[in-house]
């Protein structure tokens, strides 16, 4: 694919979800900010039942919001990624396909560890076990991940560790 | 309350951008004249009133053990403050709509004239999302205020009024939020643009 090509992929991918995906994203940090930082400190404040009411309304928003906005954002990561593999990655070496590879990887798994550090709060009002037993499944998934990256740029990276 | 001027939003030319501008400023320098003033002196009134109520009527009514009409004092004292607090809340409300009015028309001018165009859609979006965010501030800091007088009159009021609070904030922020993704959308598409243009010069 050529550089114009990549381009105008990633202002499609803009232009069809840039908005859309935004809108739903800023809604669910904004109700993740007032949820976390302001009503479930009201709530706690009333007893341990209207916390939990309060966790769950938040918690149902949040999850509805993000996972509506995961299409457009894993488009909008799979065009993007092309640039900072092209800034990046084949300055080192990598083949191009491997270097977006890479790169989709690397911003999957930043992307994973956000979202697991946002719901972080919810899950440990809820119960503690169950953000222990997300994160286990966190690890699990970014394990994955890496792996794959690895398969791609092992040589890479012994190349650049002898030289 | 002030004669209320919804400020005409036109633009397009370098001149009628500093017109609006200028008209932007005049009006919230207007709104904050006629409106500043009493929204400060509401907010202390109901604090003061808060103070008192917390401090000296409902204790003293929680000491007396008579019943009116079948209601407890302290119960009927708590409803009395949250009327008057509603009241005076309410009136902040409108006020502060006044106010971002004027505000949200200064962040148009000052965002468009950096982008070359101020346009009536433009101060729409910036009006919704300045008053859908700081009307959930504003609802959150006045049910701090009532909660404790809503206990007195029954232990599950505030927490119904806390779920009922949470479910219009998430509406209320997700319209906010789709003004200001409208605002930022218009710039991604520039700067798609932009790419373009660098990609066809390489």
């Amino acid at each position: 694919m050529s550089t114009a090509e990549e381009i105008t992929n990633f202002k499609q991918a803009l232009r069809l979800y840039g908005a859309k995906t935004l809108h739903l994203l800023l809604s669910a940090m904004l109700i993740w900010l007032f949820g976390v930082l302001v009503f479930i400190p009201m709530a706690s404040s009333i007893g341990w039942n209207a916390e939990l009411v309060c966790t769950l309304i938040v918690l149902v928003a949040f999850t509805i919001l993000v996972s509506r906005a995961i299409s457009g954002f894993k488009n909008l990561i799979d065009t993007f990624s092309v640039f900072p593999a092209r800034k990046y990655l084949i300055k080192r070496g990598l083949a191009k396909e491997n270097a977006v590879a890479v790169s989709k990887q690397i911003l999957y798994m930043l992307s994973i560890v956000v979202l697991y550090l946002l719901y972080f709060p919810f899950l440990v009002r809820l119960h503690p076990a169950f953000s222990g037993i997300m994160l286990i499944l966190v690890v699990i998934f970014v394990f994955f991940l890496a792996l794959k990256t690895l398969r791609v740029s092992h040589r890479a990276i012994t190349t650049w560790l002898y030289s | 309350m002030g004669e209320k001027k919804e400020p005409v939003v036109k633009a397009a030319s370098e001149d009628e951008s500093e017109k609006f501008g200028a008209e932007m400023y005049e009006e919230s320098a207007r709104a904050m004249r006629q409106v500043g003033a009493r929204v400060v002196l509401s907010v202390g009134a109901a604090i003061l009133i808060w103070l008192a109520g917390r401090l000296i009527f409902v204790p003293i009514a929680q000491g007396l053990t008579e019943q009116l009409l079948g209601y407890p004092v302290a119960g009927i004292v708590g409803a009395i403050i949250a009327v008057a607090l509603a009241v005076i809340i309410f009136t902040v409300f409108i006020d502060i709509r006044r106010l971002t009015g004027g505000l949200a028309g200064i962040m148009a001018y000052h965002f468009g004239k950096a982008s070359g165009e101020v346009q009536k859609a433009e101060y729409d979006n910036y009006r919704t999302a300045l008053d859908g965010v700081l009307y959930v501030v504003i609802v959150s800091l006045s049910y701090l205020l009532f909660v404790d007088y809503l206990a007195t009159i029954h232990t599950a009021i505030p927490a119904i009024l806390l779920i009922l609070i949470v479910i219009w904030a998430i509406f209320a922020l997700y319209r906010s939020t789709r003004a200001v993704a409208n605002i930022v959308g218009k710039y991604t598409s520039k700067a798609a643009n932009e790419l373009e243009k660098q990609a066809k010069k390489k």
